[in-house]
């Protein structure tokens, strides 16, 4: 037997995915379990509960993965410098601290994380061959062309290639800093979301305005080829030297400054979403059709955060070259965890692949799960007010009852869905019939803007009543959309429309058991006649007691004692460049005792043989004696000396930290960025070349195997 | 049949030899980074990175119960 862990950490989404013999055996995002959003940290709490599901402890891990390789990113950080030097010592200051102190050391970061119990070497893919492996292993394909889109990883921003049996190869990527994911990120901002998680917003957000910036974007803004591949004017942003996204010059472009976050909506930033979501489409279906061109494949891949805008996917489907396409439901880097797995198997070990009509995912329900006497417990526990039912059909009909009285459900089944997509195991429920149900679900349980679209689900066989669909064409992980058919009764016309064409989550199978059970379970909902569609999401923010979903192990289930629901907060990866330690341990006290002692014998060995100040090398050393002993003497000293210590120094350490990095930047950056610069060297590729055919370059294979062991 | 007992073998064999190199020492990080600079030939990051692993050991030190020590040294 053997075991592989994946695992991606320390940027965003990080998580843990165990394979083991080729099959998938878990798979969870650590925020998953912490309720910090996007968690970067290391997925300690998801490696744990991947290793429970396998019944493996760290030991008995054959091989571990990383999915991506952070030399490579720490040069195209320090490249960037260079390129942009004096400017960016802002983001200089803010990166370095977390680059020096943890990112560079990703083997002791998964030494660490893994209780150093895993002996062997750590393998290290590229951060859009994890992406090309998560899409293609697990695809019901034989072969098939693969596209990335994502923000950026090593220095590939997109890359597309072929993947034939075992094996994926990409032939061609294109470089940082021009990005679709970024270009999509910077009027995520410029519109007041957050970066990495308001993308889905600006998406929804899309259908409320007109496309009238396109035709700008794309003659200024952007250089685009007819093969999807473009160019940046870096002018009009600020990602690249600055802690924004856009620039002053994007400012000017648009009419004035980005809108300020939760201040109101205006149309022009429903505009601007509206061109920015029809200029991704464009490439993305650009890129699409290119790929076919190369490839004649009949099959498409498609992974990285780009992948799961479910509306440029839509349309590459019905309106693009291929006549397949399937999608990692984790496109974004949580799915690099289970693709660098699957690579090391699959490519690495040289282990066949076998092909299944459906795919390799097992619906994504690859997390936790949570037995009834659990949930049954943890309902005793915390006090609640609860009935249960011992047959499915009994619940069923309450759950539809309740639906059709327009109640909002809370719904928790079986194992937890690995990616972004509520698909039906922790899912929020509503009757699709109410034309106010959207902007209840929205405002009242999910406490957000009340333009947010939601996902319905539907029975595979009814599915076109409601929506334009290929025959057999089946969405099981809620990344495609489909427009919606005119229809005077059933659902809520504006809450399909509010949907955007609507993300269809439509299947059948028997494998996707408890999908079909949800969609089931709409069919009930008395309607006359029946609506199988049934609006959800998943219980993001879902900050009362009743409806938060039991996460982790059974043992933490619910809430933590005593300190009532944690709020979801957003995360990110930063570090103080010095940070104060308020709680060291009886090492970290019995270290600063003895080092007291040494600073105060090299003080007064230093005034004795240097200075000749015998007296004061006495008062010295005597004192520091004195003030060690008490300190060993008393142990509840300790700390107070300790903390004295630390916060009497700190402000020194603090600005002389600051002037080293900044001696650093200008000293040393800048004037070696200048002289590159001088030579006409720019690894930025920052100019237009109207006159070339593409922007796509080679991408470097590794026929090396030992490269992969190496973080560069 | 032959040909599929010979990739069999081949199979085996890929893995048998990633297995013996996942079993070997880790390669530390100032030789990778050695490599990457010498395979790439980027040798203007050189003085760069040279400063910057200074500048984090010094960062390191002072994340450590020692740190009071080391700012007062500068």
């Amino acid at each position: 037997m053997v075991n592989i862990l994946g695992i991606s950490a320390y940027y965003h989404d990080s998580a843990a995915a165990l394979v083991v013999d080729g099959e998938i055996v878990a798979a969870a995002q650590e925020e998953r379990f912490t309720r910090r959003k996007h968690d970067p940290e290391f997925p300690a709490r998801a490696v744990e509960y991947c290793l429970r599901e396998g019944g493996l402890r760290p030991e008995d891990l054959d091989y571990v993965g990383f999915y991506d390789k952070p030399l490579l990113k720490f040069d195209r950080l320090l490249e960037t410098y260079l390129a942009y030097g004096p400017s960016g010592f802002q983001s200089f200051l803010k990166s370095m601290p977390v680059w020096l102190r943890r990112k560079l050391y990703a083997r002791r970061e998964l030494d660490r994380g893994l209780k150093r119990k895993f002996p062997k070497r750590y393998i290290f893919t590229e951060h859009h061959e994890s992406h090309a492996a998560s899409a293609f292993f697990p695809s019901p394909f034989e072969e098939a062309a693969i596209l990335t889109l994502d923000g950026v990883g090593e220095w590939a921003t997109a890359s597309h290639g072929t993947g034939r049996g075992n094996r994926i190869q990409l032939t061609h990527e294109l470089r940082f800093p021009h990005s679709l994911g970024l270009l999509y990120s910077a009027f995520t901002y410029f519109c007041g979301f957050r970066v990495n998680s308001g993308e889905y917003k600006l998406m929804g957000l899309a259908p409320y305005g007109e496309p009238r910036y396109v035709e700008f974007i794309l003659e200024k803004m952007i250089d685009l080829k007819p093969d999807g591949s473009f160019r940046m004017d870096m002018s009009y942003f600020n990602y690249c030297q600055g802690l924004t996204m856009t620039s002053r010059r994007f400012d000017e472009a648009f009419g004035g400054p980005r809108r300020k976050p939760e201040s109101p909506l205006t149309q022009r930033e429903m505009d601007l979403a509206a061109s920015i979501q029809k200029v991704t489409e464009e490439i993305m279906m650009r890129c699409a059709v290119h790929l076919h061109r190369v490839t004649g494949m009949k099959n498409l891949c498609l992974a990285g955060g780009v992948a799961l805008n479910c509306v440029g996917n839509g349309r590459i489907l019905r309106e693009g070259p291929f006549e397949n396409i399937w999608i990692q439901p984790a496109a974004g880097d949580a799915g690099g965890a289970l693709g660098v797995a699957l690579f090391i198997w699959h490519q690495l070990l040289d282990q066949p692949r076998s092909v299944e009509r459906l795919d390799h995912q097992r619906g994504s329900l690859l997390g936790p799960r949570f037995s009834d006497d659990d949930i049954q417990s943890f309902l005793e526990r915390v006090g609640a007010r609860y009935r249960r039912f011992d047959k499915e059909e009994e619940l069923c009909a309450y759950v539809a009852k309740q639906i059709a009285s327009e109640k909002v459900v809370g719904w928790c089944q079986g194992r937890m869905e690995f990616g972004p997509r509520a698909l039906g195991s922790r899912s929020i429920l509503g009757d699709a019939r109410s034309e106010s149900m959207q902007r209840t679900m929205n405002v009242k349980i999910k406490f957000r803007e009340s333009f947010r679209p939601f996902a319905p689900s539907v029975l595979q066989e009814r599915v076109d009543e409601f929506f334009q669909v290929r025959q057999q064409e089946s969405s099981p992980y809620m990344l495609l959309t489909s427009p919606v058919k005119d229809r005077r009764q059933g659902p809520s016309r504006a809450l399909l429309q509010a949907s955007q064409g609507i993300r269809s989550h439509h299947r059948l199978p028997r494998d996707h058991q408890h999908q079909l059970q949800r969609a089931r379970r709409a069919d009930r909902v008395p309607s006359g006649g029946g609506v199988p569609l049934l609006p959800g999401d998943r219980h993001g923010r879902a900050r009362a007691r009743g409806l938060r979903p039991p996460q982790g192990g059974p043992a933490r289930i619910g809430p933590p004692q005593g300190r009532g629901v944690p709020r979801p907060v957003q995360a990110g990866l930063t570090m103080a460049i010095l940070e104060i330690n308020k709680r060291p341990s009886r090492r970290d006290l019995v270290v600063f005792g003895v080092g007291l002692l040494a600073i105060a014998g090299i003080m007064g060995a230093g005034l004795y043989f240097r200075r000749g100040a015998h007296d004061a090398a006495r008062i010295v050393c005597i004192a520091g004696a004195a003030i060690t002993a008490l300190y060993f003497a008393i142990p509840p000293l300790r700390r107070f000396i300790y903390l004295g210590f630390v916060y009497v120094t700190f402000p020194i350490g603090f600005v002389v930290s600051h002037v080293i990095l900044a001696a650093v930047f200008y000293l040393v950056v800048t004037p070696i960025g200048l002289l590159i610069r001088l030579f006409g060297n720019d690894p930025m590729r920052r100019r237009f070349d109207r006159a070339a055919a593409s922007y796509w370059v080679e991408h470097d294979p590794h026929r090396d195997r030992a490269r992969y062991f190496r973080q560069s | 049949m032959i040909r599929d007992e010979h990739r069999e073998r081949e199979r085996g064999g890929a893995a048998k030899e990633f297995e013996a190199e996942a079993s070997k020492r880790n390669s530390n990080l100032f030789g990778e980074l050695w490599s990457f600079l010498s395979e790439n030939r980027k040798w203007w990051l050189l003085p760069l990175i040279a400063v910057l692993v200074l500048v984090g050991g010094l960062l390191v030190l002072s994340s450590t119960a020692l740190a009071p020590f080391i700012y007062t040294l500068f």
